[in-house]
């Protein structure tokens, strides 16, 4: 039998938009095409060895529970940098994005340092980019024939990628990383950072497995395949999404 | 001038808008009365003798405000409150402006106001406020708050303002309770039960202790992240409560309790399900206490109390027994799907999720809701709103079988399908999100089942 292991760290400070959704999602996923699962929290002061990790999750926090584990990601930057060299699939979610990369400067000035996976900054604005969002990801190699991630984005840092980072998306409606409407999330190799939440994962089903299929690949080569499945419900979902983020009014704090 | 105009304006706005049938005018007589008068709130309520009490917070403002205002009335005072449920500065303006002459005298000698969180600094700057009770904080449309610590910033804010008012504060909610430390005029209530056990651990807003960071311990966790807590770092610890219950038993419609102030103890007998209504008991009990009224008649009031608008409001519809109960955040909702899940008994329930602003634009809280506990006896369960196919993805993930669930958008057909599938043995529970609970609401005041909220 085939099994994947998820690292999901920091499930405690960082877990404010139903981000274990996305956890829930690719373990049902995985265990309806008889994948099993080793399922790994990871807190401060844990040990964990990357090595062992097929795909690591780290979801949004508050500030207070990004700074409480700003030092401890910290340590682990270059094991996890190096492994996801080596094409270890990861996900992080708005506060976990940015600080998966090199660095957050706060509005009010303070540093928190990242681990630079991604080659990006991120910078506090006085302004929050809040609503529905909808991205164009048809310049993803994945095997599906819908080319659109939806979500909520909610997040005052503004976040620019440089050298090999590219984007996930462009932005169809929504904000984006910088807030102008451009381009959205980040990809280097097999990891990626976006600020869709709501969560992500479950309306957004080819991007779960194609999580799913890179991890099963790195680990069992590249002849692993998935088994479709009914996606009806997810689908409408993301459809129903879509329609939402064209009439929805967005909010301003 | 200014203020004989802006009340005559909204007194005519509210006598329009029910001739139209827009609903009790609710914010709109506020709204206009404060374009004209951006002082009326102020001007208008120093003619309350006995002040006013702000109750604010995440979860049970509505409820605790009602029943402070039963017992006040009950030891014989003329309350004033914005029962319509606006709880922003234009909700007060609205009842104080409606409820007072032309030239602004009131017969009412006190006012008790809820007060959304994020309007209380705008709020204090108009009144000062004999007590200010906070009944907990919780994670709840982020898009409009931003971040629980956000909140309590807030508020902490608004508490400074106003150091000569009493706060009456939840001691088993850290958040809360962090909120009185060094603070002289703070009095507190909770319940200590240690046969109370946390449920579900989704949605846990705060580990860690507010004043130094390290990770707080809970002997015994009610819910969420209320229960007995210490810091073992700085020594921050659940403070002691002048109002506590023990001796905690749980039914389907009743919460019963020993309340003991001080040292004396008395039974409450509460006509309404789920701790957190226990919690709303205890805040409006310690506010009677500090009105100085006396604990019989507080009890009493308490025990003759009817829901809130929308808040576990039981009606018959086609011979069948339905509750409506509105949910807006996870913590909410889980409370009130273990206070359902005590009923048994085969049931039936409409879910309706809606994402317009009131209602938080932002849905993805639904899965921080244990919708797994609806694999206890539910035998039907329709969704419905704006984002029902959300829900249904939700439910889907929640193991629920597709077979006992069904989708319709439309929330006027959900309710019929709901009431129709539901059997004369059984309860319908319709669980709304605000703006599809006043639509609702509204479709049931039609069919002749329900009162307008203003006529109640």
């Amino acid at each position: 039998m085939q099994k994947l292991t998820i690292f999901h760290l920091y499930p405690d400070a960082m877990n404010l938009y139903g981000d274990l959704g996305n956890i829930t999602t690719l373990v049902r996923r995985m265990h309806e095409r008889a994948i099993d699962v080793d399922l790994l929290d990871i807190k401060r002061g844990d040990k964990a060895d990357f090595k062992y990790a097929d795909i690591v999750f780290m979801g949004g926090g508050q500030d207070r529970g990004q700074k409480a584990i700003a030092d401890d990601l910290a340590r682990r930057g270059k094991e996890i940098k190096s492994e996801v060299e080596k094409g270890l699939v990861a996900l992080t979610i708005c506060g976990g994005f940015q600080l998966f990369g090199k660095y957050f400067k706060t509005s009010d000035g303070e540093m928190l340092e990242g681990i630079s996976v991604f080659d990006a900054y991120t910078v506090g604005s006085g302004k929050r980019c809040i609503g529905n969002i909808v991205i164009d990801t048809s310049d993803q190699k994945w095997n599906s024939p819908v080319k659109t991630l939806v979500g909520f984005e909610n997040h005052s840092g503004l976040t620019y990628l440089e050298g090999k980072t590219k984007p996930l998306g462009k932005v169809i409606t929504g904000y984006g990383n910088t807030g102008e409407k451009k381009y959205e999330g980040a990809v280097y190799k097999n990891c990626y950072g976006t600020y869709l939440h709501g969560p992500v994962l479950p309306k957004n089903p080819h991007f779960a497995d194609h999580l799913i299929l890179s991890a099963l690949r790195r680990r069992y080569g590249n002849s692993a395949n998935l088994k479709k499945i009914d996606d009806s419900i997810e689908i409408a979902a993301h459809e129903a999404a879509i329609t939402r983020a064209k009439t929805a009014k967005t909010v301003h704090i | 001038m200014k203020k004989i105009f802006a009340i005559f304006i909204a007194k005519q706005a509210a006598f329009w808008s029910r001739i139209f049938g827009r609903g009790g005018g609710g914010a709109l007589p506020g709204l206009l009365a404060l374009k004209i008068n951006p002082e009326i709130v102020k001007e208008l309520t120093t003619n309350l003798d006995k002040g006013v009490i702000l109750v604010t917070g995440t979860n049970g403002k509505t409820t605790t405000s009602k029943m402070i205002v039963e017992i006040l009335k009950a030891s014989g005072l003329k309350v004033l409150s914005n029962s319509g449920g606006s709880n922003l500065t234009r909700g007060i303006a609205s009842e104080l402006a409606l409820k007072s002459s032309i030239f602004g005298n009131i017969k009412d000698e006190i006012g008790v106001y809820e007060v959304d969180e994020a309007t209380m600094p705008e709020v204090m700057r108009f009144v000062k406020p004999k007590a200010i009770v906070i009944t907990n904080i919780f994670r709840d449309q982020l898009d409009r708050y931003g971040e629980v610590d956000k909140t309590a910033a807030i508020l902490k804010k608004s508490i400074q303002d106003s150091p000569e008012s009493t706060l009456i504060l939840n001691a088993d909610d850290p958040i809360v309770a962090s909120l009185g430390k060094d603070r002289e005029n703070t009095l507190y209530f909770g319940i200590t039960d240690e046969r109370l056990e946390a449920k579900s651990d989704l949605a846990i807003d705060i580990k860690d202790c507010l004043i130094c960071g390290h990770e707080l311990v809970y002997p015994h966790r009610y819910y969420g992240h209320i229960g007995q807590y210490v810091c073992e770092n700085c020594g921050f610890v659940r403070p002691k409560t002048k109002i506590t219950a023990k001796n905690v038993r749980l039914s389907p419609d009743n919460t019963a309790a020993t309340i003991t102030v001080d040292k004396e103890s008395e039974n409450l007998s509460l006509p309404m399900t789920g701790l957190y209504s226990l919690y709303n008991a205890l805040a409006a009990i310690s506010t009677g206490d500090f009105m100085k009224v006396d604990h019989k008649t507080i009890l009493k009031a308490l025990g003759k109390l009817t829901p809130a608008f929308g808040r576990m409001e039981t009606f018959e519809v086609n011979g069948k027994k339905a509750v409506i109960h509105l949910v807006k955040n996870p913590t909410g909702f889980n409370q009130v799907l273990e206070a359902i899940t005590q009923n048994r008994k085969n049931k039936t329930a409409l879910i309706a999720l809606n994402d317009n602003f009131a209602d938080g634009t932002d849905i993805s809280w639904i899965w921080d809701v244990e919708f797994e506990l609806f694999k206890a006896g539910f035998r039907k369960i329709i969704v419905s709103g704006i984002r029902s196919e959300d829900l249904r993805l939700r439910l889907k993930y929640a193991n629920i079988t597709s077979r006992i669930i069904e989708t319709e958008k439309d929330l006027k057909k959900a309710l019929d399908t709901a009431v129709s599938e539901t059997d004369v043995s059984e309860t319908l529970y319709i669980l709304p999100t605000y703006t599809a609970m006043l639509d609702i609401r509204n479709n049931l005041v039609q069919k002749g089942i329900l009162k307008d909220y203003w006529t109640k």
